[in-house]
């Protein structure tokens, strides 16, 4: 694969990611290095909860903190984090699907507009593929529907022998073949892939310049899985997409993206290129993840799990529900969210710092940066004034 | 009993690690309008004591209609139309003549010979209990898990209640008393807090349900707990601290699992016997370690290969070409030969049977079979004993000539 995205690469005039000395924010990655397509700069999102009490607190989810990202054409980069950890929110305010509350999105160096033709224009170059291919179609309409439809909204087919040419070569493009025998198939015809490849040719139909693709193989089965993933890997290097993959799976993660973001209650902790971050993994809450994932290879883990047994044991005599305290635990309400950095409650680290300052973030060469005071020379940042005021 | 197994299980006398439970040449089908659909097509295998035993397969291949036909919780349109599963409890006192005073003489058509009376190893042919009797074997004997936690737990109820309900229906003699410290007992075993028991289940998380359930399951005691997926709906940490905590479990009360995920890298982790099924049957039965390490089918060899590693040199991964079969229609003789590699005239004419590989030291790699090294060592020739693989590549006549 490495070969295979080398040579895809090398169209793009340097290699971005894995240069040293990246700036500390990402708007100084567009002045020092290759120009990202699509940026999102402290974004933040709260859905406001329904309040029972006029006068009372106005209470809100904070699904999303602060978060900055860029994407860059022919570059997929990987999202990683449980389930809510705000990895669909970032992906859904990028499609603006979702307005943010605070913080700005960058096109090609421009902010978005707001208008109506403007977030057209927008969708005709950002696209999003679900992940339930079993919902995301509409049982009632054909392939035809679903493909033609985009095809002549964003105004590529103007007529229907156009658009029948144009949607045969779309889904020769996803791999369905013989396309005639597709074309007319409803929803409830097509298997789980298939119905997956329908959606990402819908997505393609376009002609976008970036994906953004929500969890698109985890609905899937586990033999074609990798199937689709090839797919999108050809389709990232033939059309020099970018990618936002996002994923529970690291695994995955690392067989996809070239650059890797990990997400945890809403913050982003940790980011770098794929094989830095699961490699080296720095934070805390990385390595939990990585550590956490079945990987049969290290039959060391085998044992490690027999170990924690051992400890378990040992702690349930005295109180079960102390027992092996270090990974136990889930991830934190959104709704109130733990001051500091918000892994700190879950933390075999955590230092008195890490309740009250949210950690700045840490450069550790190579593009690989996180949020963590373990690794971070000044120990005094400021806390941020929404976390503050919240108490 | 093989030596592996042996190894695996850690009870401590030799006698102990027996079968457990037998199933032998089942057959499950769904009856539609037109042909039936076989789901589940001849399998048979052994479940030891202690033992973990891991089922994979991809969505459709029947390994959740097996676990609902061993615990006889299949209904119209599913039928169980032919096999047997046999159940062998510890000792006769405890549970065979408990069986044995519930048997229901209103239902004359029960079989009698239901509960075994053989000396050495009674044994329970679950197909043929009788309602009064398969309450008597389900929960206290045989226990599920179910892959939703979120449905398995019923919205309105406490946790205690549910917990205690349990135990209320299984054992009468049990005082309301008792039942409160033994709920609290059980949601400490599975590490949830006991003041947890008046929290109804949405206020709980998706990784606490799944424990709740778990301890639900172990209210009894059972020798067996099949667990359907049962992590499949959690995030990889919480999926991490439940499987711990359930080997922990396993290392304290020594119940026998048969734990069914589509996800066989988690199943090489946990399992001491894994077993690969395809459009109904099983194609591969082994140690795990045989399975990681050689695996025979080229089924099991592509999924193996379809998970993307953590470490080693990134490489591009083929996965298994094609869409697994349509269970109404399967494809002839070797259900997997259109989507094989190594598919030749056999396959598509005769259906492989699970055996010990005849064609022996052979194995699958990425450039086509491999050799082992020689087999000498008995170590070896024994651990290749334990495969169990339903492919003509291992069939002496057929694959011979086709090497």
């Amino acid at each position: 694969m490495s070969s295979n995205q080398a040579g895809g690469r090398h169209v793009v005039p340097d290699n971005t990611l894995t240069e040293p000395g990246i700036g500390r924010q990402t708007l100084e990655n567009v002045q020092s290095s290759g120009t990202p397509i699509l940026e999102a700069i402290h974004l933040k999102k709260d859905f406001p909860l329904r309040s029972f009490n006029l006068f009372g607190p106005r209470r809100a989810v904070h699904a999303v903190e602060d978060t900055s990202l860029a994407l860059y054409p022919g570059k997929a980069t990987a999202l990683v984090g449980e389930s809510g950890s705000g990895k669909t929110t970032v992906a859904r305010m990028l499609a603006r699907l979702y307005d943010p509350t605070s913080g700005e999105i960058r096109f090609q160096g421009r902010p978005v507009g707001k208008g109506a033709s403007s977030l057209r224009a927008y969708r005709g170059e950002v696209q999003y593929v679900f992940q339930d291919p079993f919902s995301s179609l509409n049982p009632v309409h054909g392939v035809r529907y679903h493909l033609g439809r985009s095809l002549r909204l964003h105004g590529y087919a103007r007529n229907a022998r156009k658009e029948q040419q144009q949607i045969l070569a779309l889904l020769e493009r996803v791999n369905l073949t013989p396309a005639e025998q597709f074309i007319d198939k409803f929803p409830h015809q097509l298997s789980g892939g298939q119905r997956q490849r329908i959606a990402i040719a819908r997505a393609l139909a376009v002609q976008p310049s970036v994906i953004l693709a929500d969890e698109p193989v985890s609905m899937l089965d586990v033999s074609i899985r990798l199937d689709v993933l090839n797919l999108l890997l050809r389709l990232k290097d033939e059309d020099h997409l970018a990618f936002l993959f996002i994923t529970h799976d690291i695994a995955s993660a690392r067989y996809f993206a070239e650059e890797t973001l990990v997400m945890y209650a809403g913050q982003m902790v940790e980011g770098g290129t794929t094989e830095e971050v699961i490699q080296q993994p720095k934070h805390p809450y990385t390595q939990l993840l990585l550590s956490a994932a079945p990987n049969p290879e290290t039959m060391g883990h085998r044992q490690a799990a027999l170990d924690a047994v051992a400890q378990g044991n040992e702690g349930t005599d005295q109180q079960g529900s102390k027992a092996s305290t270090s990974t136990r635990g889930e991830p934190p309400s959104l709704i109130n969210p733990p001051l500091g950095c918000r892994f700190h409650p879950r933390c075999p680290h955590a230092m008195p710092i890490c309740s009250q300052y949210r950690p700045a973030r840490t450069d550790l060469g190579n593009g690989h940066w996180t949020h963590c005071f373990l690794y971070s020379q000044e120990k005094e940042e400021p806390v941020t004034v929404s976390q503050s005021n919240r108490t | 009993m093989t030596p592996n197994v042996a190894e695996q299980v850690r009870s401590t006398s030799p006698q102990e690690s027996t079968a457990l439970l037998e199933v032998k040449h089942l057959n499950v089908h769904y009856e539609t309008g037109g042909t039936p659909v076989h789901a589940v097509n001849d399998v048979s295998f052994t479940l030891h004591r202690g033992q973990i035993l891991g089922l994979a397969g991809e969505s459709g291949s029947g390994k959740s209609t097996l676990a609902y036909a061993i615990t006889r919780l299949l209904h119209a349109p599913a039928v169980v139309s032919g096999g047997e599963v046999w159940y062998y409890p510890k000792s006769e006192r405890e549970f065979a003549s408990k069986i044995a005073d519930q048997q229901d003489t209103r239902l004359p058509w029960v079989r009698r010979k239901a509960v075994g009376k053989s000396e050495e190893a009674p044994s329970i042919d679950i197909l043929n209990l009788s309602p009064a009797q398969l309450r008597a074997f389900r929960w206290q004997e045989l226990a599920i898990v179910f892959q939703s936690a979120m449905n398995a737990l019923n919205p309105v109820m406490r946790l205690e209640t549910q917990i205690t309900d349990v135990l209320k229906a299984h054992n009468t003699t049990m005082s309301a008393e008792e039942r409160h410290q033994r709920a609290v007992e059980l949601l400490r075993l599975v590490g949830i807090a006991p003041d947890r028991l008046r929290s109804y289940p949405h206020e709980l998380s998706g990784g606490m349900r799944q424990r709740a359930i778990i301890a639900i399951a172990l209210a009894l005691q059972p020798e067996i707990i099949i667990m359907d997926e049962p992590t499949t709906a959690l995030d990889v940490v919480v999926q991490r601290d439940i499987l711990v905590e359930l080997m922990a479990l396993r290392e304290h009360l020594n119940f026998a699992v048969i734990f069914i995920t589509h996800d066989l890298s988690l199943l090489l982790e946990i399992s001491d016997q894994v077993a690969i099924m395809y459009a109904g049957k099983m194609v591969e039965m082994a140690p795990w370690r045989e399975i990681y390490r050689s695996p025979h089918h080229p089924y099991t060899y592509g999924l193996l290969n379809s998970f993307p590693s953590l470490h080693g040199p990134r490489r591009k991964m083929s996965g298994i070409p094609g869409s697994p079969p349509d269970l109404r229609n399967v494809p002839s003789g070797c259900a997997f030969h259109p989507r094989c590699a190594f598919a030749f005239d056999a396959c598509s004419k005769y259906v492989p049977v699970l055996a010990t590989p005849q064609v022996k030291g052979v194995h699958i790699e990425a450039d086509g079979l491999e050799m082992d090294q020689p087999l000498s060592s008995t170590n070896a020739s024994t651990r290749f004993q334990q495969c169990q693989v339903a492919c003509h590549l291992y069939n002496k006549e057929e694959g011979l000539q086709h090497e």
